[in-house]
């Protein structure tokens, strides 16, 4: 998890060592998994990086625009940064399970700060480095939606957290799911 | 902490630092950032790593891991050292290397308390290995460089001027994973590591005592990431966090640890 955090190199039997992000976008469009998310990624598609949980400054480390930019080199879409972080919120990981940020704390620190020309058949892709449960998603998806009504929305993360270690079946092992929000609990069921 | 001395004050401490003898028995290594961390850096890191390190010590290279640099004030309150002394024991106890920057107070208090809990301890100097920064701290850097290690990016001879020691934060600051500020004033040198942690995306966290000092770049750096450190629980339960074990991981996919 680090590695991908910081950008780090990997070393892999299949593809040699490579910093984390470069790594994952080669997985994507190597064999299986170029089939498996074929009408998910494409040249066409917007990369819209997730913010960290707090502003960053420029020329700092931002591993969700550092993926998203790999993935554009292997002609997954085309990297825009749309959304920024205005206002800081607790990080998920290290704040207690009340404290962690809702969907909507997530919704209002951030803003959407540049234009896109969006026809009814652009996507939107968010892009994340790891997804617990989908909350940071949600709330970066409804910034995009208020912004650009029209738009497709989705989402890729490098990396998802499992609770539960029988689910657990290997380092690799890409999924496609649902997320869904709960108004009564403002917050999110991930599945899987 | 050089906005804190005089240039009289400086040139006298330096002229009493270039009369340290040194013992030529020393082994420095001379070697690339990259070859130190065992791996090569990012763009972001490159940025400002220097394009060698001089290394003297008995701690692997490349650096085990996990580091943690402990840092703050030369002139710390009671609180001030009992934080970072207690942190410094938490860190040791966990199985993290100690990092600081041998400067007097907080660093040296770092430094001193790793070694007495039996844990390892990394030096970063911003003079070059040769030279006692404070003279004081010289049998405190002769057994880190004995028995733990010593970083320095000047080569022997070169004469230390008052950014180095702004350069040397950020080596240090790139030499460990998480850095933790325990004590500091408007002025510290410590502020240029804080922000290249940040710039390195790696995690900032600032012991509690900061908040009540009334200085501004707390709160800045809070905006842009960094964490509060309120007791030696939430520490651990970062530790946990930051340097989950991942030896079952490795044994089951298909990627080998960095």
């Amino acid at each position: 998890m680090r590695a991908i955090k910081n950008d780090l190199p990997i070393r892999t039997s299949r593809f040699g060592e490579l910093f984390a992000s470069e790594l994952i976008a080669k997985f994507l469009k190597a064999d299986p998994w170029e089939i498996f998310f074929a009408d998910y990624f494409g040249e066409d598609n917007i990369l819209v990086p997730v913010p960290r949980s707090s502003p960053i400054r420029k020329e700092a480390l931002w591993p969700s625009f550092r993926i998203a930019w790999a993935m554009e080199q292997q002609k997954m879409g085309k990297v825009k940064v749309v959304i920024e972080r205005v206002i800081p919120v607790a990080k998920s990981s290290l704040a207690p399970p009340d404290q962690r940020p809702t969907p909507t704390n997530h919704y209002e620190s951030m803003a959407v700060t540049s234009k896109l020309n969006i026809s009814p058949q652009t996507k939107i892709i968010l892009v994340d480095d790891i997804i617990t449960r989908g909350h940071t998603f949600m709330g970066a998806a409804w910034c995009l939606k208020r912004a650009f009504p029209e738009a497709e929305i989705k989402a890729f993360a490098a990396m998802r957290t499992v609770s539960n270690e029988a689910e657990f079946k290997g380092l690799i092992d890409p999924v496609r799911g649902q997320i869904t929000y709960r108004h009564e609990f403002d917050d999110c069921l991930r599945r899987p | 902490m050089w906005s804190m001395l005089t240039k009289e004050m400086m040139e006298k401490e330096m002229r009493r630092v270039e009369k340290s003898s040194f013992k030529n028995s020393w082994a420095i290594k001379e070697m690339t950032p990259s070859e130190l961390l065992g791996r090569p850096l990012n763009d972001v890191e490159r940025k400002y790593a220097p394009k060698v390190v001089y290394v003297s010590g008995r701690i692997r290279i490349p650096l085990p891991g996990p580091r943690v640099a402990v840092i703050g004030t030369r002139n710390p309150s009671h609180e001030g050292i009992y934080a970072a002394a207690a942190i410094t024991r938490k860190l040791v106890e966990r199985g993290v290397i100690v990092v600081s920057g041998l400067a007097r107070g907080i660093d040296t208090i770092a430094h001193k308390t790793a070694i007495n809990a039996g844990g390892k301890t990394i030096a970063v100097l911003g003079t070059p290995l040769n030279k006692f920064y404070p003279a004081e701290n010289r049998p405190l850097q002769e057994l880190i460089m004995k028995e733990h290690m010593a970083i320095s990016q000047y080569p022997i001879g070169h004469k230390t001027k008052p950014k180095d020691f702004v350069f040397r934060n950020r080596t240090m600051a790139l030499i460990s994973d998480a850095s933790i500020i325990v004590e500091a004033g408007k002025t510290s040198g410590v502020v240029s590591q804080g922000w290249e942690t940040l710039r390195l995306g790696r995690p900032l966290f600032l012991w509690k005592l900061l908040l009540n000092k009334n200085l501004d770049w707390p709160e800045k750096m809070i905006k842009y990431g960094a964490i509060i450190l309120n007791d030696l629980d939430e520490l651990n339960y970062v530790i946990d966090d930051l340097f989950p074990s991942i030896e079952g991981v490795i044994s089951i996919g298909e990627v080998e640890a960095p």
